[in-house]
């Protein structure tokens, strides 16, 4: 009986190898039953677990040679064409070279195969997992199909499929589509020590081997051979190829005869001057590579990178032709060493060459695996730029996906490197063209976006500001600043606003965190150094008084307009040599009135605010008074520039308290905010009656006398007298009820008519002003007065010669003094020398207020202030 | 195996043929005798012909004709099932007339000729047959193999074939007879005919022939119609006995069987499948289950699931679902043609009906395995298989996994196999012999 060496290596067991082929009873006889059972069956198991072996050598022994008619399909290029060229050469037919098998080829190449063996016909796609690896969806979808058919074809067809169980989770679609799929299949178990142990002791012991164990050490020479392969790690099992290599090497450390003819016996002994094994296979292949190395003269560097094209990213062996391969090694590669070495590798039992599909490919998974292992991340990257760019281009192109951004710029740093076709390298040009357009566009949109978000927000900030909600018009603000706009557009959009709302929450002192934001936005918008260190300073230093803020408010580009704005601005009275004018109205003037009996004044110099208090500045009373502004919020909306109205008297001689303190200058009044408390106010109407002192003495900003009023109305003194305040017709210094609404109105005087024509206060400085540049003095709101209302006070004036200074009758009945007429009066009572009043207390939507400013006994850093 | 260096017969005509012996060219009378003679004279044993090898010792009149004829494995079957069996089908006629002129008269010589021939003989058989037909083919067709090495294979394929065309028409009358006894006619037969076929060996070939004569006897004595395609009359001289005979005696006497045996065997076996042509005229159907389905105001109906093992053309499917509301026997395997269907259970079973595969594996019965069970034949595998008595409990029965409702459904069906066998015997002998469970059979059978 010849003798001859058991072990197969990295080859899987052949069904002529079922003498050696140990170990495996009992997925035989399953994988049997299971054949019988279904006309598909799948195999899966980890690599080196010996799946091939199982079919190659155990499952096909188990049926008499006219039971089975096996053909291995591998993948090759192309799963489809691997098996219609396997049929082909089954039946001895032409090879078409289709992607693609109709039915009716299918069908007749089927029989055909048949009619050449009248056998059962047993198709194997091992390594299955490769056309998930390399093949494309088209690929796999096409397979599917042929399995379909194969299945309905009733011929005697039965297929098996051999995958690493890693891979299962891609047969989703499979199963999907062919439920039966996974209906038998059977799981390849590793080898276990039991079994490690009936493989060594079934070839040690069998007649034909040419390896044999010492007697009585079977059992432990297969332990201790199993306890080398897994070394330090603690594991049940081992790979089978760890296992043939070791053998493999140990019988050579025996015997010496690479012919492997030699009869070798082992020992406990033999093992034992083994020594320490480390990694097997990766010993296996480092020595592999130095002994190629030497014999072909080349670097081991070179050798490493002509076999690492054999093993893809997933560390599973990729079968190359040599053309294939030449494509896929480094420019400076010397390719004419790339055939002899190939040859060498085979010979080394590294590679193994597929006659079938002209390609070599590593001998085992596991060896792929051990190549994949010593890439560098270099190599990993560049692989896995290649493999990415395959895939895409693998698709029609009319489904071509373009690269991603994400990907051009990882396969960027490696591109000078990668060995593409000229179709590959168009591809990737043509993404990078498609991503730069597809970024513009992204780029035109999001700016078109961020620009009409930014637009949104900076013009509702300025809205808010406008109506007076400074608060929220901060945070409209932040998200303005936040998007990404051009920086100096956004600096012209936003600062004056954001400047606005520094001044606003600075000069209120109350809110310091809210000035502090603002603060924080103008710098952000990256204003000039000066203010940008201010700033900074500002906010390094947390400010919190108003005081500490003016330096920094000093240095607004928009502080003289925001002072402007958010304070009243002063006008000089002229008073001429003498100081007296002539107030009230002759008898003659066109409707003069009872109470408008002209008698001389005599006026000390003062100066008048030039419009009325505007809701601006009415709000920054509010804001540092923490005051409501909400309820005086008229009908038609509440409006910055236009005057405050909903104002009662006491309203107004606070204001003119708070603007003094405010400006530092003690108060004009001494307001008792008790009820009743006054006894010089008669009104009945007047809910609280407070009372209030003018110090008389005192300079500053106060509600103007009666006097002060007219005279400042028509021009001061010496001015040319006219019926309004600066002209004798209204419409052009005033509005008033013919004007105010969204139409002019004419005929009689009608309240339903001005509402229903939204009559409401205009904008001051609208008109023109009179002589000496007052607004609005005529029309638009009802202005209060200091004086209490006497119809009978002018004729006692005159009586009384020149009066200087008159502030009214020392107690009222019926209400304050108020003057020029609003937005629904009546010309007549627009004219300048027309008096009516008003109870204190109430507030009117067309009663508003302004001041004056006695400069008499002010002090130094008063003037310097109003004069700023 | 011959080990000395063969005699060339270097060319074969009508009449002569001219040996090569030693480098000397003899030419001789195409005549088996003289042939023998010249041999004899020349101490040679073995002879070769193209690539054909024979021992003198096996030649014989019955192969002669073979062995001087450019054919091998397969060929005298499939020229006889073609001529004198299969002539008058579509397929084979259309076969005949597409053949070229000159291959007209020795198509079975051309590889081509043939393979088409085999495939047309191979759908024409009822599934058994066909099987073992394919199995002929693939060890004759078999390139990897020498002739030699599969000798052996061919001829006890042979016999294995010829035993399952006798099995199958066995069965076929017992069943008929079984059914006739079980409604109540009575017939005159004689039950010892039958006790070796429910005895605890399996029949042999010949035993098979005999007891298919005295059956058909049977049948022709009481007026009972034979199936279709069976002829009346078997004795001794009927070709049925002389083809089984043939092979026994090629079966007992053999020593080492040579080319020469193989187109006996061929010869025998051809004599045997043309001379019982319902093997041809019946298709072999397993039921795989029946379900059954009732509703309110709803006459009930069956669900049948049949597998047909045959594909004898494109048009018909290989599993058929049919809905109607006629009962049927679970588990059939039915030999069915469109006058006759014989439910041959429980002497041939689809093993996977039990266990609801959808693949068929057919059983068929051999002998008893004393009182616990039965012993068939796995026709795929090759193989012996048991059915023990397991006495099954039936009524209601808790099952906790759905491999326990597999285990206790198969053991159920094994108990009535049995028992199903067990009527058919004490029928038919008129016994009460009852199966019951042994003693030492504690496990279910695994699938």
């Amino acid at each position: 009986m010849q003798k001859r060496y058991p072990f197969p290596f990295l080859d899987a067991y052949r069904r002529e190898d079922h003498d050696f082929f140990f170990g495996r009873d009992e997925e035989i006889e399953t994988l049997y039953r299971l054949t019988q059972q279904s006309n598909i069956v799948l195999l899966y198991g980890a690599s080196g677990t010996g799946k091939t072996s199982l079919i190659r050598c155990g499952l096909s022994n188990k049926f008499k040679s006219y039971d089975w008619h096996d053909v291995y399909i591998r993948r090759g290029e192309h799963l489809i064409r691997s098996l219609d060229r396997a049929l082909c050469e089954e039946a001895d037919r032409p090879n078409t070279g289709s992607d693609g098998l109709t039915i009716a080829e299918l069908n007749q190449k089927l029989e055909a195969v048949y009619k050449t063996t009248f056998k059962p016909l047993y198709l194997i796609f091992d390594q299955f997992e490769e056309l998930y690896t390399l093949g494309t969806k088209d690929e796999q979808q096409a397979f599917i199909d042929t399995v379909r058919h194969i299945l309905r074809a009733e011929q005697p067809v039965k297929i098996l499929l051999s995958i690493r169980e890693e891979y299962l989770g891609y047969l989703y679609e499979f199963e999907r589509q062919v439920p039966e799929l996974l209906r038998k299949k059977l799981r390849v178990e590793p080898m276990s020590l039991d079994r490690v142990q009936q493989v060594i002791c079934g070839v040690g012991t069998h007649p034909c081997s040419n390896v044999k164990l010492k007697a009585g050490e079977e059992e432990i020479i297969a332990t201790r051979i199993f306890d080398k392969l897994r070394d330090q790690d603690k594991t049940l099992t081992i790979q089978l190829p760890y296992l043939q290599v070791l053998l493999d090497k140990y019988y050579l450390h025996c015997t010496g005869d690479e012919k492997r003819q030699a009869e070798a016996t082992l020992s406990l002994n033999s093992l034992d001057t083994l020594g320490e094994l480390g990694d097997v296979l990766r010993s296996f292949l480092d020595e592999q590579v130095r002994y190629v190395a030497r014999q072909q003269e080349l670097p081991v560097e070179t050798l490493w990178q002509l076999l690492s094209p054999f093993a893809t990213l997933d560390g599973t062996k990729e079968p190359l032709s040599e053309d294939e391969l030449r494509s896929r090694l480094p420019d400076d590669f010397p390719l004419h060493a790339a055939a002899p070495a190939l040859q060498a590798f085979v010979q080394r039992r590294v590679l193994r060459y597929l006659e079938q599909t002209a390609r070599y490919e590593v001998a085992h998974d596991a060896l792929a695996k051990q190549l994949h292992a010593r890439r560098s991340e270099e190599e990993i990257a560049r692989l896995e730029a290649q493999r990415l760019i395959r895939s895409l281009v693998a698709v029609k192109p009319e489904a071509r996906e373009p690269l991603s951004v994400k990907q051009l710029t990882f396969i960027s740093e490696v591109l000078p490197k990668l060995r593409l076709t000229e179709e590959e390298k168009a591809w990737v040009e043509e993404s990078r063209r498609y991503r730069e357009e597809e970024a513009q566009k992204a780029l035109a949109a999001r700016q078109e976006r961020d620009l009409s978000i930014f637009e949104s927000f900076a013009a509702l900030g300025k809205n808010l500001i406008y109506t007076l909600d400074h608060a929220e018009a901060l945070e409209k603000m932040k998200v303005a600043v936040e998007v990404d706009v051009d920086a100096e557009y956004k600096r012209r959009q936003l600062a004056e606003p954001i400047a606005e709302l520094l001044f606003f929450f600075a000069e209120g002192g109350r809110r310091h965190r809210l000035a502090c934001t603002a603060a924080e936005l103008l710098l952000r918008l990256q204003p000039e150094a000066g203010l940008a260190a201010l700033l900074q300073e500002c906010l390094n230093q947390g400010r919190q008084t108003r005081a500490r803020f003016t330096p920094l408010l000093e240095q607004l580009p928009s502080y003289s307009q925001l002072r402007s704005r958010y304070y009243p601005e002063m006008v000089d009275v002229p008073l001429g040599d003498t100081a007296v004018f002539e107030m009230g109205s002759p008898d003659s003037e066109w409707g003069h009135q009872d109470d408008e009996q002209l008698h001389p004044v005599q006026l000390s110099p003062y100066r008048m605010a030039a419009t009325p208090v505007t809701f601006y500045q009415f709000a920054l009373f509010c804001e540092a008074t923490d005051r409501a502004l909400t309820y005086r919020t008229p009908y038609w909306g509440r409006f910055g520039d236009h005057p405050a109205v909903n104002v009662s008297w006491y309203d107004a001689v606070e204001y003119a308290n708070w603007l003094n303190a405010q400006q530092g200058l003690p108060p004009v009044y001494t307001i008792k905010k008790v009820k009743n408390s006054d006894p010089n106010n008669r009104v009945d109407d007047d809910y609280l009656r407070w009372e209030v002192v003018w110090s008389t003495s005192a300079g500053g900003f106060r509600l103007p006398t009666e006097a002060e009023w007219e005279l400042a109305a028509r021009g001061g003194v010496g001015a040319v007298r006219t019926l309004y305040a600066g002209s004798d017709t209204l419409e052009e210094v005033g509005w008033y009820w013919k004007n105010s609404g969204d139409k002019p109105l004419n005929g009689d005087w009608d309240a339903n008519r001005i509402l229903d024509n939204n009559g409401r206060t205009r904008a001051v400085k609208q008109k023109k002003p009179n002589g000496i540049g007052l607004y609005d003095m005529s029309g638009n709101v009802w202005e209060w007065c200091w004086d209490w209302y006497s119809p009978e006070y002018y004729e006692e004036c005159a009586r009384a010669g020149a009066v200087k200074n008159p502030a009214g009758p020392e107690t009222g009945r019926t209400g304050r003094v108020i003057r020029g007429g609003s937005w629904r009066s009546e010309a007549v009572h627009c004219r300048t020398a027309y008096r009516i009043r008003f109870t204190p207390d109430d507030r009117y939507r067309h009663v508003g207020f302004r001041l004056v400013f006695v400069p008499q006994l002010m002090s130094k850093a008063g003037w310097l202030l109003l004069n700023r | 195996m011959p080990t000395e260096r063969p005699t060339l017969i270097e060319s074969v005509t009508d009449k002569a043929i001219v040996l090569n012996i030693d480098g000397e060219k003899v030419p001789i009378t195409r005549d088996v005798a003289a042939l023998r003679t010249l041999l004899k004279e020349r101490n040679v044993h073995i002879i070769q012909y193209a690539e054909k090898i024979y021992n003198i010792d096996h030649i014989d009149e019955a192969n002669f004709g073979a062995v001087t004829r450019r054919i091998v494995f397969n060929s005298i079957l499939v020229r006889r099932l073609v001529d004198d069996l299969l002539h008058h089908k579509d397929e084979v006629q259309h076969f005949l007339h597409n053949l070229p002129p000159e291959a007209k008269q020795n198509w079975e010589e051309v590889p081509e000729f043939l393979k088409n021939a085999q495939s047309v003989v191979g759908q024409n058989f009822v599934w058994v047959l066909a099987l073992e037909l394919r199995r002929l083919f693939a060890i004759g067709g078999d390139k990897r193999k020498r002739q030699e090495e599969k000798v052996d294979e061919y001829i006890d394929h042979c016999f294995s074939a010829a035993k399952r065309a006798l099995q199958l028409t066995t069965f076929m009358l017992v069943v008929e007879l079984w059914e006739q006894k079980k409604q109540g006619k009575e017939y005159r037969s004689d039950a010892a005919q039958l006790e070796p076929f429910f005895g605890t060996r399996p029949l042999t070939l010949l035993e098979y022939s005999r007891l298919l004569a005295d059956l058909v006897r049977v049948f022709a004595d009481n007026n009972l119609s034979l199936p279709t395609g069976l002829t009346p009359a078997l004795n001794a001289d009927d070709p049925i006995s002389r083809a089984v005979t043939g092979l026994e005696r090629l079966q007992s006497h053999h020593t080492a069987y040579g080319l020469a045996h193989c187109h006996t065997a061929e010869e025998h076996l051809a004599d045997l499948l043309i001379a019982l042509p319902l093997l041809r005229l019946y298709r072999l159907v397993s039921i795989k289950r029946i379900e059954y389905e009732e509703m309110r105001n709803r006459a009930p109906r069956y669900i049948k699931d049949f597998t047909i093992l045959e594909k004898k053309d494109e048009r018909e499917w290989q599993r058929i679902l049919r809905f109607d509301d006629k009962p049927a026997h679970s588990y059939a395997t039915l030999m069915h043609n469109r006058q006759r269907a014989v439910n041959l259970f429980p002497f041939v079973l689809d093993y996977h009906a039990f266990t609801h595969e959808p693949v068929s594996q057919i059983w068929l019965y051999e002998c008893r395995e004393g009182w616990n069970g039965l012993r068939y034949y796995n026709i795929e595998q090759e193989k012996t298989e048991y059915i023990h008595f397991c006495d099954a409990k039936e009524g209601t029965r808790a099952v906790r996994t759905e491999e326990e409702k597999q285990a206790l459904e198969r053991d159920v069906r094994c108990d009535l196999t049995i028992r199903q066998l067990e009527d058919a015997m004490n029928t038919l002998l008129g016994t009460n012999h009852r199966f019951e469970k042994s003693a030492d059979h504690t496990e279910s059978l695994e699938i």
